[in-house]
């Protein structure tokens, strides 16, 4: 799998945790989920969660705090891709 | 200053909490109330933790893990805590069915006044300052810093303030002089 293929599918995983839509429109690697996206902080880990279900993946929690922007989450991705 | 935050549990997009996500938040000197399960446990540590950070208002990036929460005793409604991250701090929790407030400050702790609020838009932070405005009376306005860290301006006078919101909660609180 991609890179391009797991930013367009991530966009799926995080859209319901965005209240305001209109912000997944432009989403680049630099987008910060909590800043940028205003996401809640307390869903973090429900996205982590659904990532782990969606990749089949176990994502330990010092990956957690690598993942503040979609770029960062991608390449956590990919890395426990790679590992499992 | 002061920091804190409200859980709404009643959103349907919080996913079962157990024992490994407890250990995403948890740090080896963190006390918990007893004969509270799991669930409920990570997310009086979770309000905690930030109500902990809020009120440290530092530029560092927010490690749940590393902020330490003691419950120590309860009186009345409120769960008593001693935090300590980069000062040590009191708070406390209020854990009711459908939700979790949670504040923390380096002032009395008596001296913390909050409000809660519905909402019921997507533009949350915008909606909990107008609720606010509203309730309090024109006297009262929140406003945002330079940092975006907000501030209460009541007749002229500018106070630390903070506000959580989450799902169809919010909430302002502030220490009143």
């Amino acid at each position: 799998m991609t890179k391009d293929q797991i930013k367009a599918e991530i966009k799926g995983v995080i859209e319901p945790y965005v209240m305001q839509k209109e912000l997944l429109d432009n989403l680049s690697d630099e987008i910060q989920l909590i800043g940028d996206l205003k996401i809640n902080s307390a869903h973090v880990v429900d996205i982590v969660l659904d990532i782990e279900e969606k990749y089949d993946i176990t994502i330990d929690d010092e990956s957690i705090n690598k993942m503040n922007t979609i770029g960062e989450a991608i390449e956590v991705i990919l890395e426990k891709m790679k590992k499992d | 200053m002061i920091g804190v935050d409200i859980v709404d549990l009643t959103d349907p997009l919080l996913k079962p909490r157990s024992r490994r996500e407890l250990g995403f938040i948890s740090h080896p000197n963190d006390h918990y109330p007893k004969g509270i399960g799991e669930e409920t446990l990570y997310w009086l540590l979770w309000a905690a933790k930030e109500a902990i950070f809020k009120a440290e208002r530092s530029e560092e990036a927010f490690s749940p893990k590393e902020i330490e929460v003691m419950y120590s005793k309860t009186v009345g409604d409120r769960l008593l805590y001693r935090g300590r991250w980069l000062n040590e701090i009191n708070g406390y929790s209020i854990l009711k069915k459908d939700n979790i407030i949670s504040v923390a400050t380096t002032a009395n702790i008596e001296a913390v006044k909050w409000n809660t609020f519905k909402l019921n838009t997507s533009n949350q932070s915008q909606e909990l300052r107008d609720c606010f405005q509203r309730e309090m009376g024109p006297g009262f306005q929140v406003l945002s810093e330079v940092a975006g860290l907000p501030t209460i301006k009541h007749d002229g006078i500018t106070i630390p303030a903070s506000i959580s919101h989450h799902h169809h909660l919010g909430i302002v609180a502030w220490v009143e002089s």
